[in-house]
C-alpha cells in the first residue's frame, strides 16, 4: 500500500513539475519580446504607416493582411521573427514557419502541400530536381522578374548568381544568396600568436618552415601542435596546405586554363600533399587520432595550449581562454614550397544557394515574391524602416548592426543573451538570406573572436585569394538525368575510395611511393574518365 | 565427507557467479555514473575525456538550460502523454486479442493467427504506411504515434502463451454460472494476469518513452513531438557543423556546438530519469512474468 502511494506521489510530483516548470522563456530570449518592442518604438508603427502612405503604390502589398507559411529544415521552432515582423508590417505579408527536420523532409515533400515556401539554402539537389525539375512542383522566379526590380539589379552587378540558380531545364527555382564579409573565406588557417611566441617560434611563411615550427612546438610543448581536427580539402587547412605544393587551388575538378576540366585527385601536386601530411603524423607533429576527435575535444586541447594550430575549433577560443584575458589568435598567409612560389590559394564566391524555394500551387505567390524582393535592396524600401537587403543577415541597421566610418561596425547584442549569434539566428532571423554586401571589408570593433579572425582574414587570406575566374564551379554547375546517374553510379564510389586513401595514406597505412599507382589505376578503373565527360560537358554548357 | 566436497565445489560456483555479476553490475553501472557526473561537469572536460567517474568542474548550467528551453519540457510532457495513453492503447488492443487467440473452437482464429504471423516476418515498407497515415488525415498529429503500432503481434502470442497457461476448469465453472465470454477475461482471466500485465506494461511503455522514428517521419509540429526527437536532435546538432556553417556562418556553428556539449548530457538524464524511477515497482511483475512467453504456441 506505501510503496503504490508513492508511486503514485513520484508520478503526481513528475507531471504537475512538467506542467509548471516549464518556463515559456528561452535562456537566450527572455528579453526579445522587450526587444522587439524597442525595435518598435525605434520606428515608430505611425511612422512607418505615414511613410507606406507616401509610397502608397508599393507598400502594403495586398490589400487585407494575408498569411504565408515557410518551411525551415532544421532543429529549432520559429516564431516572431524581428526581421520577418517587420517585412509583415510593411508588405501586408505576414509570415509563419514550420520547422521539418532533415530526416523526415522527403516524407514531408511526398505528403500535401500545405505551404508556400521553402526557406533553408541547403535542399538538397536531388529534391530540387525530383520536385523541381522532374516534377514542375516549384515555382519558377523568371516568371515574376518583372515584379522583383532589386532582384533583378542583383543579377546585373552578379550575373554569376542567375547562372547559378539557373537549373538544367532553364528554370530559377531558388534565390542567390550574396554576402561579401570579413569571414567570406573557406581557407582558415589559424593559430594562437601567443604560444607561438612563448617558444620563440616564427610565423611560417613555407612548408619547411611550418614543418620546422612543429617540431619546435613537439620538443619545447611535448605535444603535437597540429590539430588537424578538421582536414577537409575544401575548408580550412586543406585547401592551403594543398596550395602550397604547385599552381592548383582545388584539389578536386578544376579548369586547367583552358577550359578543360582536370580532376587533381591523382595529380602530383595532390602527392606532394599527402607525402607532407604523412611526414607531419609520422613524426607525431599532428595529433594522432585527428580523424575521429570531435569538436569539443579540439576546444579542449586548443584552449589548454597542447595544438597551437587549428580549424574550427579556433571558433569557440575567448579572451578568458588565454592566461592574460585579451585574444591571441591569427590566420595564417598561405605558404609557398620548393615547388611553387605562388601564395594563391582559393578564393570563396560571394554567390551561394540562398533557398527560398517557392510552391507552385501557393495562392500568394505575387505578393511573396514581393516581399522577398525586399532581401535585395540595397536602401530601406521604406524611408525610417531599416530595413533592406541586410536586414536578412544582421537586423536592422542602426539598431542591430552600426556601421562606422573607420572602417568598423557594431553588432548591438540585446540584453538576455549570450552573443549577437544568440539573438541572430532564430529571434533576429531564421537563417541568412538576400544580399549582405554592405560590409565588405568592415571590421567588427568589438575586441574578440570575430575581431581577431576578420583582422587575419583582411591581412592574410584576402590579398592571396584567387580569381573568382578561377574558382570551379562544381556547386553550381547543372547535370542531365542521364549524367546524374554517371555521378550517382561512378563519381560517389571514387569520392569515399579517395576520402579512405587519403587517410591510408596520411597516417601511413599505405605507403605513398608504393600505393599511388594502384591508387590512380583504382580510380581510372573506377570510370573517373566518365565522370570527367560529364563535369565537361555541364562546365561547356555554363560557360555558354 | 561427501558434504564438505559438495559445499566446496558449491561455493567455487558461487565465487565464479559472484565476480561475473559483480562485472556486469559495472560495465552496466559505469556508464549511468559517467553519464551523470559529465552531466555536472564542465562541458569541454567531459568531452575531452577528462571526467573518468567523478565530476569535473561542476556546474548546473545544462540542467538549467534544459528546465528553462519550453521545447524540451514539452518534449518531457507529449513524451508521458504518449508512453501513458498508448501504453493503455496498446494493452486494449493486445491482450484480448491474445485471450481470443487461445479459444480455438472460435471459427477463423487459426487462421487470423496465421495472418498475424506473417506481418511478423514481411510489412509493406515505410513509404506505404506513410501513404496510408497521410490518407488516413493521421500525418502530422497525435493520433499517427498511438495508432501506429498499437497492435504488437509478438505481445499478442506471449498474451496468449500465459492464457493457455492458466487452468480451464476456472473458466468452464464460470461459463456454466452464466457468464459470457466478456465477463469471464474481465472478472476472472485479468485478475490472475497480474504478471502478464505487469510485463506488458513496461514492454509498452519502454517502447513508447524511447520512441523517436515515428515522430520524426509522421510529425513536424514541435507541439507534438516527444522529448526522445529533441534528444537526438541535440546529440547530433555537433555533427552539422558543416551545413550551419552553410546556413548561418561559422559563429553560428561554434554556437549551435556550445549549446549542444552543455546539455546533451542533462538531457539525457532528465530523459532517462521517469523510468528508472518507475521500474523499482515493476519490479515484481517483472520478475514473476519475464518468463511467461518463453514458451510458444
Amino acid at each position: 500500500m506505501r510503496k503504490k502511494l508513492l508511486s503514485a506521489l513520484l508520478a503526481t510530483a513528475m507531471v504537475v513539475s512538467v506542467c509548471a516548470c516549464g518556463n515559456t522563456e528561452p535562456a537566450n530570449g527572455s528579453e526579445s519580446e522587450t526587444k522587439q518592442s524597442e525595435v518598435e518604438s525605434s520606428v515608430s508603427t505611425s511612422q512607418s504607416t505615414e511613410v507606406v502612405e507616401e509610397n502608397d503604390s508599393l507598400y502594403p502589398l495586398v490589400d487585407e493582411p494575408i498569411t504565408v507559411t515557410g518551411v525551415v529544415i532544421g532543429e529549432k521552432e520559429y516564431k516572431d521573427i524581428i526581421v520577418w515582423d517587420k517585412v509583415a508590417e510593411i508588405t501586408g505579408v505576414n509570415f509563419e514557419w514550420i520547422t521539418v527536420d532533415k530526416e523526415a523532409i522527403n516524407t514531408f515533400l511526398s505528403a500535401d502541400w500545405e505551404f508556400d515556401f521553402i526557406h533553408t539554402r541547403t535542399l538538397a539537389d536531388t529534391i530540387v530536381n525530383d520536385y523541381g525539375v522532374l516534377g514542375g512542383r516549384f515555382a519558377d522566379y523568371n516568371d515574376y522578374l518583372e515584379l522583383m526590380p532589386n532582384l533583378q539589379k542583383t543579377i546585373e552587378e552578379y550575373p554569376e548568381a542567375k547562372k547559378a540558380m539557373t537549373e538544367i531545364n532553364g528554370e530559377m527555382y531558388s534565390l542567390p544568396y550574396i554576402e561579401a564579409s570579413a569571414t567570406a573565406t573557406q581557407v582558415r588557417a589559424y593559430y594562437r600568436t601567443d604560444l607561438l611566441e612563448k617558444y620563440d617560434i616564427p610565423v611560417p611563411k613555407t612548408t619547411e618552415e611550418f614543418y620546422e615550427a612543429l617540431k619546435t612546438y613537439k620538443e619545447k610543448n611535448g605535444t603535437a601542435g597540429f590539430s588537424g581536427a578538421s582536414l577537409r580539402e575544401t575548408q580550412y587547412w586543406g585547401p592551403m596546405l594543398y596550395a602550397a605544393f604547385g599552381t592548383s587551388v582545388q584539389p578536386d575538378f578544376e579548369d586547367d586554363g583552358t577550359g578543360t576540366v582536370v580532376y587533381n585527385r591523382t595529380s602530383e601536386q595532390y602527392k606532394l600533399y599527402l607525402e607532407f601530411m604523412n611526414r607531419l603524423y609520422k613524426e607525431e607533429l599532428i595529433q594522432q587520432e585527428y580523424m575521429t576527435n570531435d569538436i569539443n575535444v579540439a576546444i579542449g586541447l586548443a584552449r589548454s595550449g597542447d595544438t597551437v594550430f587549428y580549424a574550427d575549433e579556433a571558433h569557440s577560443l575567448m579572451p578568458e581562454d588565454f592566461a592574460d584575458g585579451e585574444m591571441h589568435l591569427s590566420v595564417m598567409a598561405p605558404l609557398t614550397s620548393e615547388y611553387s612560389d605562388d601564395q594563391e590559394v582559393l578564393r570563396q564566391l560571394i554567390v551561394s544557394k540562398g533557398g527560398m524555394y517557392l510552391n507552385a500551387e501557393s495562392e500568394n505567390l505575387e505578393a511573396l515574391v514581393q516581399a522577398l524582393d525586399i532581401m535585395y535592396a540595397t536602401e530601406e524600401v521604406v524611408e525610417g524602416s531599416g530595413l533592406h537587403g541586410m536586414s536578412f543577415c544582421y537586423g536592422i541597421e542602426g539598431v542591430d548592426y552600426i556601421k562606422n566610418d573607420d572602417g568598423t561596425y557594431e553588432l548591438v547584442t540585446p540584453e538576455g543573451f549570450d552573443s549577437f549569434t544568440a539573438y541572430q539566428y532564430g529571434t533576429l532571423i531564421v537563417n541568412n538570406a538576400g544580399r549582405a554586401t554592405d560590409l565588405e571589408g568592415y571590421i567588427t570593433s568589438t575586441p574578440g573572436n570575430a575581431q581577431a579572425r576578420q583582422i587575419g582574414f583582411r591581412d592574410n587570406i584576402f590579398p592571396y585569394a584567387c580569381d573568382a575566374s578561377k574558382v570551379f564551379p562544381a556547386s553550381f554547375i547543372k547535370f542531365t538525368t542521364d549524367e546524374q546517374d554517371v555521378i550517382t553510379t561512378r563519381y560517389t564510389d571514387i569520392q569515399k575510395h579517395v576520402t579512405e586513401m587519403r587517410d591510408k595514406f596520411i597516417t601511413g597505412i599505405v605507403d605513398i611511393e608504393t600505393g599511388w599507382d594502384e591508387y590512380c589505376k583504382a580510380i581510372e578503373t573506377m570510370g573517373i574518365d566518365e565522370v570527367l565527360e560529364v563535369y565537361q560537358a555541364a562546365y561547356d554548357r555554363w560557360n555558354q | 565427507m561427501e558434504f564438505t566436497r559438495k559445499k566446496k565445489k558449491n561455493s567455487a560456483f558461487d565465487i565464479a557467479v559472484t565476480v561475473i555479476s559483480l562485472v556486469l553490475v559495472a560495465a552496466v553501472l559505469y556508464p549511468l555514473i559517467l553519464v551523470v557526473s559529465s552531466s555536472i561537469s564542465d562541458p569541454v572536460a567531459a568531452a575531452s575525456g577528462e571526467v573518468l567517474l567523478l565530476p569535473k568542474g561542476f556546474t548546473l548550467e545544462g540542467y538549467k538550460r534544459v528546465f528553462q528551453d519550453e521545447h524540451i519540457m514539452m518534449g518531457y510532457a507529449n513524451s508521458l502523454f504518449y508512453t501513458i495513453v498508448g501504453t493503455l492503447i496498446n494493452l486494449l488492443v493486445t491482450i484480448p486479442a491474445g485471450y481470443v487467440m487461445t479459444k480455438t473452437e472460435v471459427p477463423g482464429t487459426k487462421f487470423i493467427m496465421k495472418l498475424f504471423l506473417f506481418t511478423m516476418y514481411f510489412s509493406g515498407g515505410m513509404v506505404p504506411a506513410f501513404l496510408l497515415m497521410n490518407s488516413l488525415g493521421l500525418y502530422n498529429t497525435r493520433w499517427v504515434l498511438l495508432i501506429l503500432g498499437a497492435f504488437s503481434v509478438y505481445n499478442c502470442i506471449i498474451c496468449r502463451s500465459f492464457f493457455l497457461g492458466l487452468p480451464k476448469e476456472l473458466e468452464e465453472a464460470a461459463y456454466i454460472d452464466g457468464s459470457s465470454y466478456i465477463k469471464t477475461f474481465m472478472t476472472i482471466i485479468l485478475p490472475l494476469s497480474k504478471a502478464l500485465l505487469g510485463v506488458m506494461v513496461l514492454y509498452f511503455a519502454v517502447a513508447h518513452w524511447n520512441s523517436y522514428f515515428n515522430a520524426m517521419i509522421y510529425t513536424y509540429d514541435a507541439n507534438i513531438q516527444p522529448l526522445q526527437l529533441f534528444l537526438r536532435r541535440i546529440l547530433i546538432l555537433e555533427k552539422t557543423s558543416a551545413e550551419m556553417m552553410e546556413a548561418g556562418g561559422d559563429e553560428y556553428a561554434a554556437q549551435q556546438q556550445q549549446v549542444a556539449a552543455l546539455i546533451k548530457y542533462a538531457v539525457i538524464v532528465v530523459s532517462s530519469l521517469p523510468l528508472m524511477i518507475i521500474y523499482p515497482f515493476l519490479q515484481k511483475f517483472f520478475e514473476k512474468g519475464v518468463m511467461i512467453g518463453s514458451v510458444k504456441g
